[in-house]
């Protein structure tokens, strides 16, 4: 008897048997789960799981027992927040739900087996896997960078840690009327809105700080999400020229119209189209030359190009693009059967690779895995993200989708999407506040 | 009646000897005198208007299209007793009401309104149906103390303010009929813990401060939709 179908008639008698009194198909013979990765999507996952059923046994493996979180770091550069409002710890989701946590690092799987061996010298065996490894940066695919240079000279500070805080010092402590370069990285890449939210923030305390000082955003991109509502806050509080193809549907009169600036701002955006495309990077005087010539930095920002985190790769979850293939019903990889894919490693066509999107992916994989560990059909999936950005502290903006599954993609509802272009002064102010709510909410949701 | 008002002062003294002892008094709190005042001066409301401000200023996304509710962690406003939506938006904007982090979006929502915004929106609500209604509930545990208080702890009934229904009082009274329970608990909780200190002379804590915690969760039942 294969396990699946043994779970089935022991899921489907313990129902007839106990009627209402029991409500877990798994009272008899707890199935195990093991998760790894404790980032958004894992701890979700595992929250989900035990909220669903407290009968599955769920095990994290994770290899830092501090979490920080990567949605709202930028808010470290401005002073907003500290480094230490990035850390978010799991008593809660040991304490409150009992899953259980192996502070240790995956070395590999064996799918036929359905076991796990860490670098520490566990093994343990799954009925089955949820791998959340979120991204590994390619330093090395620019000229003249690599992860030295991160640490020490070039932060990238994409994932939060010591080069966010080596970032933060080093804006704080540039000269006066000096000039701070955004690289922002190819499509796919971890929160579409990031490099154009942390240039806006940026420019928000120079003003204050250094009110001479320059950020230029240098994009091989043509667009960004959610371009032209971003685009319009840089015009209202940094002096910033919107480019003609993106001024459509812009207020041009009323309560807070765009402006046509005569002596532009502090902060620039060059698109691929203009030549922000980089071509290398020279370390040692802080310049990056792109197609449209050398830009010398006194702070210099590179987000590299990036693909699945170190794990996906380590347990052959990966396609020749980098990210992990899966059943979008279930998150199930293509490659491996048993072990679901969720968060930015995944594949997930339309959706973009953010926080909330790691998060909803989790409970999607957590009820599939659910119904396949109780011999049930899995059902339909819905999928929901919202990316919320600042232009400014008090200017907040974003991208709310609705994505079901259609023709076996993931696909996006139509629908409005964006905070209108002619959004009240009031709605700005609200949608910086929901932003705030969210950080506090959402950590809330996958961690407590 | 007399009986009442003497319960009243007796209690007003005895809430402001409580007070006396709280760190965090807010700036200027209400008096009757100042409260009369502030509803006198409330203009007049135009719920058309408060319409498209609720479009406007997003209220509908926690509060619902027309205040109906859309779940646990917000209340319901439909229907509610103008007088008291408008106190409430001029508590959040001087700061007087903050119980917890809920209250943020409102405080900067509060200071982005006019007085005549206020009383707009608070007509929008109260051209509303209320969600529900709390009749008589012979043998339920609260329904005493909902109907007769409890004279042992100076408790008045429910009732007596709020409607014999739940439909709300006189001015800034407001009604309690079909709101969610988890709201109606928190905000027993906020007056009893004294988190919450809008109202006028604790004209409302001073009932919560005895109440167990058993017997929030069943008032909150009782008047909940």
């Amino acid at each position: 008897m294969q396990r699946r179908d043994f779970l089935k008639a022991l899921g489907a008698g313990a129902m007839l048997a106990s009627g209402l009194s029991i409500k877990s198909v798994f009272a008899n013979a707890a199935p195990h789960v093991v998760i790894v990765g404790g980032g958004v999507g894992g701890a979700t996952a595992a929250k989900y799981l035990k909220l669903a059923d407290p009968n599955i046994r769920v095990t994290v493996i994770e290899k830092n027992p501090v979490y920080l979180r990567p949605y709202g770091s930028s808010e470290v550069l401005n002073d907003h927040i500290g480094m230490d409002d990035l850390e978010v710890r799991y008593d809660r989701l040991r304490d409150r739900y009992g899953i259980e946590f192996l502070f240790d690092m995956v070395t590999g799987v064996d799918p036929h087996r359905r076991t796990v061996r860490t670098a520490g010298g566990a093994t343990l065996g799954y009925d089955r896997m949820i791998v959340s490894p979120g991204i590994q940066l390619l330093y090395e695919r620019i000229e003249g960078y690599s992860a030295s240079v991160a640490e020490s000279r070039i932060p990238s500070a994409w994932i939060p840690g010591t080069q966010t805080r080596l970032l933060r010092d080093q804006l704080h402590a540039m000269r006066p009327g000096g000039t701070f370069v955004i690289v922002a990285p190819p499509n796919p890449y971890r929160c579409p809105p990031g490099p154009y939210e942390r240039g806006a923030l940026m420019a928000e305390w120079f003003k204050v700080h250094n009110p001479t000082a320059k950020v230029i955003i240098l994009d091989a991109k043509d667009s960004f999400v959610p371009g032209p509502s971003m685009l319009l806050g840089w015009n209202r509080l940094y002096g910033y020229n919107v480019p003609e193809r993106f001024q459509e549907g812009m207020p041009t009169e009323g309560e807070w119209p765009m402006k046509i600036h005569d002596a532009p701002g502090m902060l620039d955006w060059v698109a691929g189209r203009d030549g922000g495309r980089v071509l290398s990077v020279d370390p040692a005087s802080l310049s990056v030359e792109t197609e449209a010539g050398r830009f010398k930095a006194d702070v210099l920002n590179i987000v590299p190009p990036m693909v699945a985190g170190r794990v996906a790769f380590e347990l052959d979850l990966v396609d020749g693009r980098g990210y992990c293939p899966i059943d979008r019903r279930t998150h199930e990889s293509t490659r491996h059967p048993g072990i679901h894919v969720i968060g930015d490693a995944c594949v997930a066509d339309a959706m973009p690779k953010s926080g909330f999107s790691a998060n909803t992916q989790a409970k999607v994989a957590a009820r599939a895995v659910v119904d396949l560990l109780a011999g049930r059909d899995t059902q339909a999936p819905l999928w929901e993200n919202t990316c919320y950005a600042l232009a400014g502290t008090e200017y907040g903006l974003y991208v709310a989708d609705i994505f079901r599954l259609v023709d076996g993609r993931i696909t996006r509802m139509e629908g409005p999407r964006f905070l209108p272009l002619d959004a009240s002064r009031a709605q700005i102010r609200i949608g910086a506040l929901y932003q705030q709510n969210w950080m506090r909410t959402f950590t809330e949701d996958c961690f407590a | 009646m007399s009986k009442h008002l003497l319960l009243f002062l007796l209690l007003f003294v005895l809430g402001g000897q409580a007070l006396a002892g709280q760190g965090e008094a807010p700036a200027e709190t209400w008096t009757p005198v100042r409260l009369h005042a502030a509803l006198a001066a409330m203009p007049e409301g135009d719920a058309e208007r408060g319409a498209r401000l609720h479009d406007a200023l997003f209220c509908a996304s926690c509060h619902g299209e027309r205040g109906e509710s859309l779940s646990r962690h917000w209340p319901a406003l439909s229907g509610q007793r103008a007088p008291y939506t408008y106190k409430m938006l001029l508590d959040y904007r001087d700061g007087l009401r903050h119980e917890d982090a809920r209250a943020e979006m409102m405080v900067v929502l509060a200071r982005m309104m006019s007085e005549q915004d206020m009383a707009d929106v608070a007509a929008f609500y109260a051209a509303q149906p209320l969600p529900g209604s709390a009749p008589l509930k012979k043998g339920h545990p609260v329904n005493d103390l909902v109907r007769r208080g409890d004279p042992q702890r100076l408790i008045t009934p429910c009732a007596s303010c709020h409607g014999v229904e739940g439909q709300g009082g006189r001015n800034e009274t407001p009604s309690l009929a079909g709101q969610r329970p988890e709201y109606l608990v928190r905000t027993l909780k906020a007056f009893r813990d004294n988190t919450r200190h809008n109202d006028v002379h604790q004209g409302m804590a001073q009932f919560a401060w005895d109440l167990s915690d058993e017997e929030i969760r069943a008032l909150a039942e009782y008047y909940a939709r």
